[in-house]
């Protein structure tokens, strides 16, 4: 099993430092005896970086932002009873049945009225927006998850309410605030459609869309260029995987109620 | 996490079996009512604003322009023209229409019997596997670009990761699903609501040469409509039915 998802990635590292006529030989070539950097250094001479600025700032505000909002209305969903409260939750459920290609007609019409094509700013909002809905409807559960009475049992100790909340409860949500992180991320970090609509200028362009460029410029699509582009999109990931990963489990381990 | 949920709180409740399912724990007692009267709304605001400025407000002007001519002529500054439900008058009796829903219908239903089937089976062996080809399967989930299973495999894992003493099914069938009922309610309704939009996949299969008439789900049909053929308005309404 662990085969077959690592195969291709093996794959894409393995073609990224193949010379062009290797990759398209109908012989497979397994691994990179005579290959070389020349597709890396081709992809750094082609506006990575420039995209990858773009990419790293959108995608910041995308998960601070995401996970902020998300995480005070999954407080007020399940640690309070309000007016509203049931509507909000359904209604938030049902945003996520409108398909996304009906929506961005009027998403980029809509931002093209606020100035905001082209600009972080308003690609961040459709994307906080995207991923608003499942993080909510996550910390939710993870909140409720938390036994009111151990805040309770904090206060009793003397704590006042904000210090038993960012001292006990807020450890024990650690691993749903990750996993909304990393949803929040992987969005912001590769989603296509959105970005191909909204960042309509050549400069602009986040990683997907620059990726792309491999492909379409007039020219015998570069595959070890694609290759290489997709190992360096791919390696920010893995990386924020890990350190979030790493960080749970130690949130999970000092956490108060131990399993 | 929702192990904790289930945990006896360390007060005098150790008799009483928890709650099976976390509930909302209000803040009860009629003291904390009048004062903390608006802190729920202050804590949804600013998700608020967002899901109405960048999903309200486009789903608005969607329901608008269902009820409208908006073509291609109206793209380039003619004021749109009223046409009541035309819009909807010209899908509802289009047979292909019917196709499609059923269409849509038989594959999500497919697909997230299957996913769910899979996912829990996967996040099973996750736990069983020993560090490093753990560390594998998780690299590559990742770079396949898993996105929204991603989370709640994530979640999943977290949530295998315990400390029990039982082994086996038993573990698995007495305390994991009862543990992860509501993480798989909420996945399978989520499930459920994904990929009967599903898109890009389809989308890009159908460029690699099949029968686009004879692959269209609703998400792909509402594109193919819009973009494909400037009809926006039809489009509109195909994304409201």
């Amino acid at each position: 099993m662990a085969l077959i998802w690592a195969f291709p990635v093996y794959w894409m590292i393995n073609s990224s430092f193949l010379p062009h006529n290797r990759i398209r030989s109908t012989e497979p070539t397994f691994f990179p005896v005579d290959g070389g950097l020349s597709a890396y250094e081709r992809v750094f001479d082609s506006g990575f970086f420039q995209s990858l600025r773009i990419s790293a700032t959108i995608t910041l505000v995308t998960v601070a932002a995401a996970l902020i909002f998300a995480f005070l209305a999954a407080l007020a969903l399940s640690r309070f009873r309000f007016r509203g409260r049931k509507s909000f939750l359904l209604a938030v459920l049902i945003i996520q049945m409108i398909p996304a290609e009906g929506l961005f007609i009027s998403q980029f019409k809509m931002l093209e009225g606020w100035h905001l094509l082209n600009s972080v700013i308003g690609l961040s909002l459709l994307y906080v927006a995207t991923v608003l809905p499942f993080t909510i409807w996550l910390l939710r559960g993870f909140v409720a998850g938390v036994p009111i009475e151990l805040e309770e049992a904090a206060l009793v100790d003397g704590c006042t309410r904000t210090q038993s909340f960012f001292r006990v409860t807020l450890p024990l949500l650690a691993p749903g605030l990750a996993a909304s992180g990393v949803y929040a991320f992987l969005q912001a970090w590769n989603e296509f459609t959105l970005a191909l609509v909204v960042m309509n200028r050549p400069g602009n362009m986040t990683l997907p869309l620059w990726l792309r460029t491999f492909t379409e410029s007039n020219r015998v699509s570069d595959w070890a260029g694609i290759m290489a582009g997709s190992v360096l999109i791919a390696v920010p990931v893995i990386i924020f995987f890990l350190i979030v990963q790493r960080r749970m489990t130690a949130g999970l381990v000092s956490g108060a109620v131990k399993g | 996490m929702t192990r904790t949920g289930t945990r006896p709180a360390p007060s005098a409740q150790v008799v009483t079996p928890p709650p099976a399912r976390p509930r909302p724990v209000g803040m009860a007692g009629p003291a904390g009512r009048g004062r903390r009267g608006r802190m729920p709304y202050l804590l949804l605001a600013p998700a608020l604003l967002v899901l109405l400025a960048a999903l309200g407000y486009p789903l608005f002007r969607q329901a608008v322009m269902s009820f409208q001519e908006y073509g291609l002529a109206q793209q380039f500054g003619k004021p749109p023209e009223w046409v009541g439900i035309d819009n909807y008058e010209a899908l509802l009796t289009d047979p292909y229409l019917w196709t499609v829903v059923a269409r849509s219908v038989v594959f999500c239903l497919a697909v997230v019997a299957a996913t769910m089937v899979i996912g829990v089976m996967l996040a099973v062996l996750m736990t069983l596997s020993p560090k490093a080809p753990r560390l594998v399967l998780q690299i590559g989930l990742l770079v396949a670009w898993a996105m929204p299973h991603l989370a709640s495999l994530t979640v999943w894992q977290w949530l295998f990761d315990s400390q029990y003493g039982a082994t086996g099914w038993q573990r698995f069938r007495l305390i994991t699903v009862p543990l992860l009922k509501p993480v798989l309610l909420i996945v399978g309704l989520l499930q459920i609501i994904w990929d009967l939009k599903v898109f890009t996949q389809i989308f890009v299969l159908q460029d690699a040469g099949g029968i686009t008439r004879d692959t269209n789900l609703i998400g792909t049909y509402i594109y193919r409509l819009g973009i494909g053929e400037g009809q926006f308005g039809l489009a509109a309404a195909a994304s409201w039915r």
